[in-house]
């Protein structure tokens, strides 16, 4: 008996129990027809991240990933890589910015990215198409930024590197990887989230505005804020990384598995 | 068999649609109501990018929001405003297409030479987009909507913009697609199905008002169309419906419960249905 036929079946019995009295008989015929139904049923196959993603992976590759994005790609290194130089004088400059500078400037690839597709993707409207193929954009994007955040990680660690190097050696790499990883998952994370409860543009725009005036905030406090990174434990800054990280991954899975309604304009209203 | 089952759909205290229940099955469905009655929402809903506030939508009994990428891989779907990368050729962007269909290349590649061939794009086809005029992006927006061989295949105002010439193109490319599938085609625009949609869905206020066949929904006005000359002084029951030029001369088609003076009973066609149905305004 197919799930179909169950299911009409159960509906045309439970609308006939409305109108009649239960007996013996109809009870076991509903025991029968639950028991058909479980073996086929059974429970809904858990959703994990990590066997979606290679299946992800296998049916789009990097090209399929970057399509149509590459240009914004390439604009968001020239971004990130300004942002960064930036950040490197003015540590060459005030040597005692160094925490503070990277925990400022660490997203700024990842949110570079992810802004200019999303952007782009939004002004030219292949989103609205997008959502309605099998591989949707909202998982789409999540692969887009597993790979985002990967790509961010390693430049995190090359720019931790080098502004131990700008600090003369005097903070430590675990320190410094510690600010930069714990920045970038925080800025991540708190992305996914706006985007997941506000509505588009605010939802795109309330972090990376929160984030300019918290790096501003940070500048103008200066030295404070570089005694307060410097006063955070290791241990801290890392269990933070790896919070925030973890709260990443979860609003990642959560972005390709939950369905969510999603229109360029509704029709009214 | 697609099945709309009591659907509501509403934004917050404004009701978009209300109570909507029908039933598709293989042939052409035009969708057929002034702009503003919810027609894109009904369509945005069948294709999950809305979800009903009441109601569900069943294919073949289950519901299509459990059934997530198994029914997003049986829909084609052409938005009202075809997105595309203007610097992709159709080919390029056919094949991106595939692959968010999950479709594996060596099925696809042979498919999209045969969907941009069945268009009239195959000349074109390794050309960026940027060049191309709205009736070709149409094109390209049906081939791509065609991909998996869609049960159902769904387009959203598929016609605005396009020239007469494009728009029968259009209408005789949609025929030829319906034969094995349901096709459901939203439009503002009487002539798109006045000849190619089997059934007509009428939406009114928010409600659906009718779903019948174009010569069921004219014969409910049979009787009752007629033309007088432009100028002709009415009854304060006739209904004066459109104007077009006879060969006497201007002339108005007029409903009315009994003829006019001077007037000449005509067949109604969906277009006088359609000016009928939504007198005063009313979507």
């Amino acid at each position: 008996m197919s799930d179909i036929d169950i299911e009409k079946r159960l509906t045309a019995y439970f609308d006939e129990l409305r109108s009649t009295e239960i007996s013996p008989s109809r009870v076991d015929e509903t025991i029968d027809l639950f028991t058909a139904a479980m073996p086929d049923a059974g429970p809904p196959a858990p959703q994990r991240l990590w066997t979606a993603v290679p299946a992800l992976w296998k049916s789009l590759g990097l090209r399929g990933l970057l399509f149509g994005v590459w240009d914004c790609a390439f604009l968001a290194v020239l971004a990130a890589a300004l942002v960064w130089s930036s950040a490197a004088m003015l540590v060459r400059q005030q040597g005692h910015y160094v925490c503070t500078a990277l925990f400022v400037t660490a997203p700024a690839l990842w949110a570079a990215l992810h802004g200019l597709t999303t952007w782009k993707e939004r002004m030219t409207g292949v989103w609205e198409l997008f959502m309605t193929a099998r591989v949707t954009l909202r998982q789409l994007s999540a692969l887009r930024m597993l790979l985002f955040g990967a790509v961010s990680v390693a430049m995190s660690v090359a720019l931790s590197c080098a502004a131990r190097l700008l600090a003369g050696e005097e903070v430590s790499l675990l320190r410094l990887c510690g600010v930069s990883f714990a920045s970038l998952f925080l800025f991540a994370a708190a992305s996914l989230l706006a985007e997941e409860f506000i509505r588009p543009p605010l939802g795109c725009l309330a972090v990376p505005a929160v984030w300019l005036a918290l790096g501003a905030a940070l500048l103008w406090l200066g030295p404070g804020a570089e005694r307060f990174f410097a006063g955070l434990p290791e241990a801290v800054l890392c269990l933070i990384a790896v919070i925030a990280a973890g709260i990443y991954l979860a609003l990642l899975k959560r972005r390709c598995f939950i369905g969510k309604e999603g229109v360029a304009a509704y029709a009214v209203g | 068999m697609l099945s709309v089952e009591n659907v509501t759909k509403k934004y917050g205290s404004f009701t978009a649609l209300e109570d909507i229940s029908l039933t598709f099955e293989r042939g052409v469905y035009g969708l057929l109501a002034p702009n503003g009655a919810g027609k894109t929402t009904l369509i945005k809903m069948l294709v999950t990018l809305l979800f009903p506030t009441g109601g569900v939508i069943r294919w073949d009994g289950r519901d299509i929001l459990s059934m997530g990428g198994d029914w997003r891989g049986m829909v084609g779907y052409l938005p009202q405003q075809f997105g595309y990368y203007k610097s992709c050729s159709p080919r390029s962007f056919m094949a991106y297409m595939a692959a968010l269909q999950c479709m594996d290349r060596k099925t696809a590649r042979p498919r999209i030479d045969q969907l941009l061939d069945l268009v009239g794009l195959s000349d074109v086809r390794d050309r960026k987009m940027r060049a191309f005029s709205g009736g070709m992006l149409q094109r390209v927006g049906i081939a791509q909507a065609m991909l998996t061989d869609p049960a159902v295949l769904i387009l959203d105002e598929p016609t605005a913009g396009l020239d007469p010439k494009e728009r029968v193109r259009f209408r005789n490319l949609i025929h030829s697609l319906a034969s094995d599938r349901i096709v459901i085609l939203s439009t503002h625009i009487v002539s798109d199905i006045e000849t190619i949609a089997d059934r007509i869905v009428l939406l009114r206020d928010h409600k659906l008002y009718a779903c019948d066949s174009p010569a069921s929904i004219c014969r409910q006005l049979a009787g009752k169309i007629y033309a007088v000359p432009a100028g002709t002084s009415l009854g304060p029951g006739d209904l004066p419906l459109s104007e077009y030029q006879g060969e006497a001369g201007a002339m108005v088609r007029v409903f009315s419960e009994a003829p006019p003076a001077g007037a000449a009973a005509v067949t109604p066609g969906l277009e006088d249905a359609f000016l009928y149905i939504y007198r005063d305004g009313q979507t």
